[in-house]
């Protein structure tokens, strides 16, 4: 048992828990400005593997970090916008679209990647961090929170933003009547098909940046399905926040500890099959809604398209 | 011994148990708790899949191969084909199974009951249903009935079970039962549709000698496709009127 409770083991333990907490947190925020508004995106799974798949691509090919992260936003809301025109313009059935959406982009992007890197399986280096002064001394906490590629401090920026946004502004009042009544905020004058479409391609925004995140800092490399349910995770976190991007933010470093024990238990010495490590995630998010579910509340009219003067 | 038919009945009923037993925990959390089935049930599919995998793996494993998978059974000992074909008489189960959903939704007040709830839950609680009863009852038929998809998938037409074997039947039949606008002979429809363009992609991919992940994108842009047409064919109806 020291093994587990040593030093390098709750480091390592706490670093995986934000390397793979991270692209938890960036869907879990962008489904929730989505689900404010009255989407539900089913489709944020295939959104993050098109944004991993952009994301590494461009990466690779250009040697940049930030073009990749440039790339995987670009990716994930090229995907959003087909979604927003066929759910918020259209109104087509949300789940349809949704479900339809992620088997496409994992077929595509499955299929580029076998034509492109099958064979070499190309590796982006690691990557280069940026360490704040004092704070990345800290031990355990230091390294896995401030000693970190950029992106990683501008992802907590964003919980920020957010909370400004929701709490104190016009746009933050217009996302939650979009997903609320949306009628009231049409009447006010507002155009609650713009308001939707804005959030489901945010929504793209971040789940790309995400799965760019997976790719090239998380794994290095692209690998098709990589995804593997974070996009539904992102959903059960943004379901469970009710609305508060702090809730996401203490949901996701729980799934990413949740993800990460593998490498850690790895490093203390401890064999699990693969199949039963990769229930955890899953079983923990029956666990927290089993603990919490009664807790969760959704916008009245999430998942209903909006038709002007249709009752 | 017991004779093959009894053994099938037996491996059906208990597949029908499985498949409800595994729906109880949404089931319950929706009656009682309120939260929302979509997330419930995926998180219990990716669970499925992975316990099925550790079963196979671990209890299961056929000690004479070396591929991770059950052992197999005997052509006679499987569901028989259709007399003269080699169509799998799952058909004939399915055709049944739509036939009974569709008699007890219409004709009988149980059915009758689970639709008060579907239109209008707070009517059903006027009405004095006992809600949350009516939907655990609906989560185990549903999912009994999915689990008996799987034992005719597996007693009829696989004849064992591979590691990772996920054909994903599941989520593609989502979106076609609401195009089908919860009809089931609707469903029939689209999931027939469904099925001979899935396999036309399939043996098209085979014939172009591209991966098998070409059949999903195939699947999901026939998905937008069918949900296009069913706007535009809804549209046109609603001018109509």
């Amino acid at each position: 048992m020291d093994a587990l409770l040593s030093l390098a083991f709750m480091t390592s333990l706490l670093a995986g828990a934000v390397t793979a907490g991270i692209p938890l947190l960036l869907a879990g925020l962008g489904e929730q400005v989505s689900e404010k508004a009255g989407v539900l995106n089913i489709g944020i799974e295939g959104m993050m593997l098109v944004g991993a798949y952009t994301g590494f691509l461009a990466a690779f090919s250009m040697q940049s970090f930030w073009l990749g992260f440039a790339a995987g936003a670009a990716g994930g809301v090229a995907v959003a916008l087909i979604m927003a025109v066929l759910c918020v313009r259209l109104g087509l059935n949300q789940i349809v679209v949704g479900i339809a959406l992620t088997l496409g982009a994992e077929g595509i992007t499955a299929l580029l990647h076998h034509y492109q890197f099958s064979r070499t399986y190309p590796r982006l280096p690691a990557v280069e961090t940026l360490p704040i002064p004092v704070l990345s001394e800290i031990p355990i906490v230091g390294p896995a929170f401030f000693d970190r590629h950029p992106i990683v401090y501008l992802a907590f920026l964003m919980v920020a933003l957010l909370i400004y946004v929701f709490r104190s502004t016009g746009l933050g009042l217009h996302l939650q009547a979009a997903g609320d009544k949306p009628a009231a905020l049409d009447a006010a004058g507002v155009d609650v098909v713009r308001t939707r479409t804005a959030a489901v391609l945010f929504t793209g925004l971040m789940a790309g940046v995400g799965g760019a995140y997976m790719a090239n800092i998380g794994a290095g490399l692209f690998i098709p399905f990589m995804t593997g349910g974070a996009g539904f995770i992102g959903i059960v976190l943004a379901m469970l926040a009710r609305g508060k991007p702090l809730w996401v933010v203490f949901g996701a470093l729980l799934f990413g500890a949740a993800l990460a024990l593998t490498t850690a238990l790895q490093v203390g010495g401890i064999n699990i099959p693969t199949d039963v490590i990769q229930m955890v995630p899953f079983a923990a998010v029956m666990v927290v809604l089993v603990v919490f579910g009664r807790r969760a509340k959704l916008p009245a009219a999430l998942a209903l398209p909006y038709v002007r003067g249709e009752r | 011994m017991l004779p093959v038919p009894a053994v099938l009945l037996i491996c059906a009923a208990i597949a029908v148990a499985a498949g409800a037993v595994w729906s109880l925990l949404p089931a319950l959390l929706k009656a009682y708790q309120g939260v929302n089935e979509i997330i419930t049930t995926l998180m219990m599919t990716f669970l499925g899949i992975s316990l099925a995998n550790v079963l196979v793996k671990l209890l299961f494993l056929d000690p004479a191969t070396t591929v991770p998978q059950t052992r197999t059974l005997e052509v006679a000992d499987r569901l028989p084909t259709l007399p003269g074909s080699t169509i799998s008489s799952g058909l004939i189960i399915g055709l049944v199974a739509v036939l009974a959903v569709h008699f007890v939704m219409t004709r009988t007040a149980f059915g009758l009951r689970l639709r008060i709830v579907g239109a209008n839950p707070q009517a059903a609680v006027h009405a004095g249903l006992s809600v949350p009863l009516l939907t655990v009852a609906v989560f185990a038929i549903s999912g009994g009935l999915a689990g008996l998809a799987g034992a005719v998938e597996v007693l009829g037409v696989q004849g064992n079970v591979r590691a990772d074997w996920n054909p994903a039947y599941g989520l593609a039949v989502i979106p076609l039962v609401f195009l089908a606008r919860f009809n089931g002979f609707g469903a029939i429809v689209f999931v027939f549709a469904f099925s001979v363009l899935s396999i036309g992609g399939e043996s098209a991919a085979r014939r172009l000698g591209v991966p098998h992940f070409f059949t999903l994108v195939v699947v999901s842009i026939l998905l937008i496709a069918l949900a296009l047409a069913e706007y535009v064919d809804h549209r046109r109806q609603k001018a109509r009127v």
